[in-house]
């Protein structure tokens, strides 16, 4: 008999710290427990692959804009938003699943197959795939690309570090500014993300936040005005922030989408308390879409939806007033 | 049995006992880690990758 047949293994990648039984799985679906070691069954199995992906879908703006992405993702998540637009792969097991054989070494292959000069680890929680995404992200940095997470930033903070030496951008979620919210809506707890947040700006790493504004749940001016105060204070003012619309789905499909105009509020009450790069997605917004100088004002990007139509950004600086434009542009 | 006999029989049972217990309880709880092995099978179905340039249809 295997000694390990019967013995519990603790996950002590996220905060939730999942015990996890023989031959079960922790709360993420993916990281399993067979023969007392712990086993990630999705690595080198994305279900989603891609070489389209404009990075400002990701929404990521101030980094390489105007480039493509080549995006993955595998099964799982260890969030159980309710609200999740992605729900179909992130909450679903893998062996409910479709997925492609792709391990580290042909995702950068690809990448430079395509000239993609970025890698994005996204659509899911990049989080619960962490040893794809880590052994991945390290050999596109050896071949000289870059690493995007896309992520809700719900992770203990050795693991955290340890992935970001390898990681240029990170764009992250934060749901809302409320514990409570984190709990009922997301299964999950506030602190980690901010934690998060602020370890991947000390390691200097790009990073650009973003809120899901869901009418009646986190859209109260108060939420707002909190969110983008604890942002300021924490992160700093030049970071890139995004508020985002919400689509019925999944287990919220009871709650109309958010109104372009309560976007619009977000976004003023942001810049109303010094935050410079504002932005609105998943809505037609043309204030919400452009890079504006926060010196002259000058429009710097134009955007319409993903597309970039013109930059007038000169070494990183606005071609107006010299200002300097925090981001990685080149 | 001398006095001094006595605590060296007790302070031998006792460090057994004590060893016992460290192992049982070494035994009982989870073995904790933050790294997953991988699994060289997956326990969904295996597709064939078709054309990537295309845009996903997930968000993110």
């Amino acid at each position: 008999m295997n000694r390990g047949q019967n013995v519990k293994v603790q996950c002590e990648l996220c905060p939730k710290r999942c015990l996890i039984g023989p031959g079960q799985s922790g709360e993420c679906r993916v990281r399993v427990n067979l023969d007392g070691v712990l086993r990630s069954v999705v690595y080198g199995f994305p279900c989603s692959m891609t070489a389209d992906d404009p990075v400002e879908k990701k929404p990521v703006f101030h980094f390489l804009p105007g480039t493509k992405i080549l995006s993955l993702a595998t099964v799982g998540c260890n969030l159980h938003c309710k609200n999740c637009q992605n729900w179909e792969i992130s909450q679903t097991n893998p062996e409910d699943s479709h997925a492609y054989v792709c391990p580290p070494a042909k995702v950068v292959a690809l990448a430079r197959q395509y000239n993609r000069p970025s890698i994005a680890y996204t659509y899911t929680e990049p989080i619960v795939y962490y040893e794809y995404t880590y052994d991945t992200a390290r050999l596109a940095k050896e071949a000289g690309l870059r690493n995007v997470l896309v992520t809700a930033g719900y992770v203990n903070e050795e693991p955290w570090r340890k992935l970001l030496q390898y990681i240029d951008a990170v764009r992250i979620d934060l749901k809302s500014m409320s514990e409570a919210f984190y709990r009922d809506v997301c299964s999950a707890t506030l602190k980690p993300v901010q934690n998060s947040i602020v370890v991947a700006k000390s390691m200097g790493v790009h990073v650009e936040v973003i809120n899901l504004v869901i009418p009646t749940l986190n859209d109260k001016p108060e939420d707002l005005r909190s969110l983008s105060q604890w942002v300021r204070a924490n992160v700093g003012k030049e970071t890139p922030l995004h508020f985002s619309g919400f689509y019925p789905t999944y287990q919220m499909r009871h709650l109309p989408p958010t109104s372009l105009q309560s976007l619009e509020t977000a976004r003023d009450i942001a810049m109303s308390e010094g935050m410079e790069y504002v932005y609105i997605g998943n809505r037609q917004s043309e204030k919400g879409e452009h890079t504006y100088c926060p010196a002259c004002k000058r429009v710097l990007i134009q955007r319409v939806g993903f597309t970039v139509l013109q930059n007038r950004l000169k070494d990183g600086r606005c071609p107006d007033c010299g200002r300097e434009i925090h981001g990685v542009w080149k | 049995m001398t006095r001094r006999e006595f605590l060296c029989r007790i302070s031998v049972v006792v460090s057994a006992m004590g060893g016992c217990l460290a192992w049982m309880g070494r035994k009982a709880l989870p073995r904790r880690t933050v790294w997953a092995n991988r699994s060289d099978d997956y326990p969904g179905v295996i597709m064939p990758m078709g054309d990537i340039r295309t845009q996903s249809k997930w968000s993110g």
